[in-house]
């Protein structure tokens, strides 16, 4: 632990549990972002309006995170109620607020996709859980891989791109895989959306 | 819908896939090459020190840092090479579990936990990769090592540095010169290796031969 550390030994871990906490709450709140307006028929309707798919995917997916953005910030209540009764320094703050708002985004661009793959709400989430999963713990068990594949998979893992963030620093190329991550599923839901209507499908 | 047009536009979905992740992959690439960081921890904890970065950016040919590490460790290792690496292109490092690579870090002198073997210009000097300073020190070590030209005076009355004495004086003169010759090599690695922090040579106390017991 970080002893008096501030940064190191109370934000560090309170952002490193807060994203534990988005990776089970973030796949719930995007199961039926498309799913639901599937099963139900209104996605049909959706797409009567005169707007885009690209307009469409984007507006879902910043209201999603609208939601989560205000469940994020909720939490700041705990540094604002820890500077009353000491100096607490704002950078390490800023640092994991950023990291936890980038990762929440790229999260729920995942979501968004695997809702827009299924007409189920429960499959959505759990292969949300699934992919995000995959993208967390891909380089935990050291020991199971070599140390080349391991060098190769490092860079694609959520967990260690975060860290630096909860420890206090912003690395532009860890905000730059952040960002590229949440375009790519975007993206990859526009496709999806796509490929259901030359597939005949809802 | 047609078969053909089926697989015309599974083809087309397929090359778009493929364009979209070349394109994000370079952009990463790109990221990853022009990297900065962002310190914002109030003693800057997390940067590296205008010593470090004047060491690092010294190193003009390639040097190879071996890191064998305690499983679990990694991470904390990973993060300073990579920032050293972000200084520096020209230094290679690689993170090795030790338990699984024993025979490698055997071959490289290591034999704890949290070591660096840093290999430059033909020289190697082993160190331990914790904290910055120690490793920087290392770094710093491996660039100024030289060989030493040892001299001996004669004709007043020394004891003959050549072979040819005694057989003990023989072994303690060929044993010291030995040291003083490589320094920075295995003997200095072994004597570094069980001490953190810049360490001193053991072959030192034993110079000059004819005043050790």
């Amino acid at each position: 632990m970080g002893g008096m550390n501030l940064p190191r030994g109370l934000w560090q871990y309170q952002f490193l549990d807060l994203q534990r906490l988005l990776l089970v709450l973030v796949p719930l709140l995007t199961m039926r972002l498309f799913a639901e307006e599937r099963k139900l028929g209104t996605l049909e309707l959706l797409w009567t309006y005169p707007v885009r798919d690209a307009e469409i995917i984007v507006g879902k997916f910043l209201a999603c995170l609208a939601v989560v953005s205000a469940m994020i910030a909720a939490t700041a209540t705990y540094p604002f109620l820890l500077a009353r009764l000491t100096p607490v320094a704002a950078g390490p703050l800023v640092a994991g607020y950023v990291g936890l708002w980038l990762l929440a985004a790229a999260f729920v661009a995942c979501g968004l996709f695997v809702s827009a793959l299924t007409e189920s709400q429960l499959i959505a989430a759990s292969a949300t859980y699934g992919v995000l999963l995959f993208f967390w713990v891909i380089t935990w068990n050291e020991a199971a891989v070599n140390e080349v594949t391991l060098h190769l998979l490092v860079p694609f893992s959520l967990f260690d791109r975060f860290y630096a963030f909860a420890i206090g620093a912003i690395d532009t190329q860890n905000v730059a895989y952040l960002v590229l991550f949440t375009s790519a599923f975007l993206a990859f839901t526009i496709l999806a959306l796509d490929t259901r209507r030359w597939r005949g499908l809802r | 819908m047609t078969a053909s047009r089926a697989t015309r536009h599974w083809t087309q979905l397929g090359l778009q896939v493929t364009l979209l992740l070349v394109a994000l992959g370079l952009l990463q690439v790109a990221a990853e090459r022009t990297g900065r960081r962002f310190d914002l921890t109030p003693t800057r904890g997390l940067s590296l020190s205008p010593v470090t970065e004047k060491i690092v950016r010294q190193v003009d040919t390639p040097m190879r840092l071996t890191v064998f590490y305690r499983r679990g460790t990694r991470e904390q290792h990973a993060d300073l090479l990579a920032r050293l690496r972000v200084m520096n292109p020209r230094l290679e490092f690689e993170l090795l579990d030790l338990d699984r690579f024993p025979d490698r870090a055997r071959s490289l002198g290591v034999t704890q936990y949290g070591r660096a073997a840093i290999e430059y210009g033909g020289r190697r000097v082993v160190v331990p990769a914790l904290p910055e300073e120690a490793l920087a020190g290392g770094i710093l070590r491996a660039m100024r090592g030289k060989a030493r030209r040892i001299a001996f005076t004669t004709a007043h009355g020394e004891p003959r540095a050549t072979v040819g004495s005694s057989p003990r004086s023989r072994r303690r003169t060929t044993r010291s010169t030995a040291c003083r010759s490589s320094r920075g090599r295995s003997r200095r690695e072994r004597t570094s290796s069980s001490s953190p922090g810049p360490s001193t040579t053991s072959c030192r106390r034993s110079w000059p031969p004819w005043r050790s017991t």
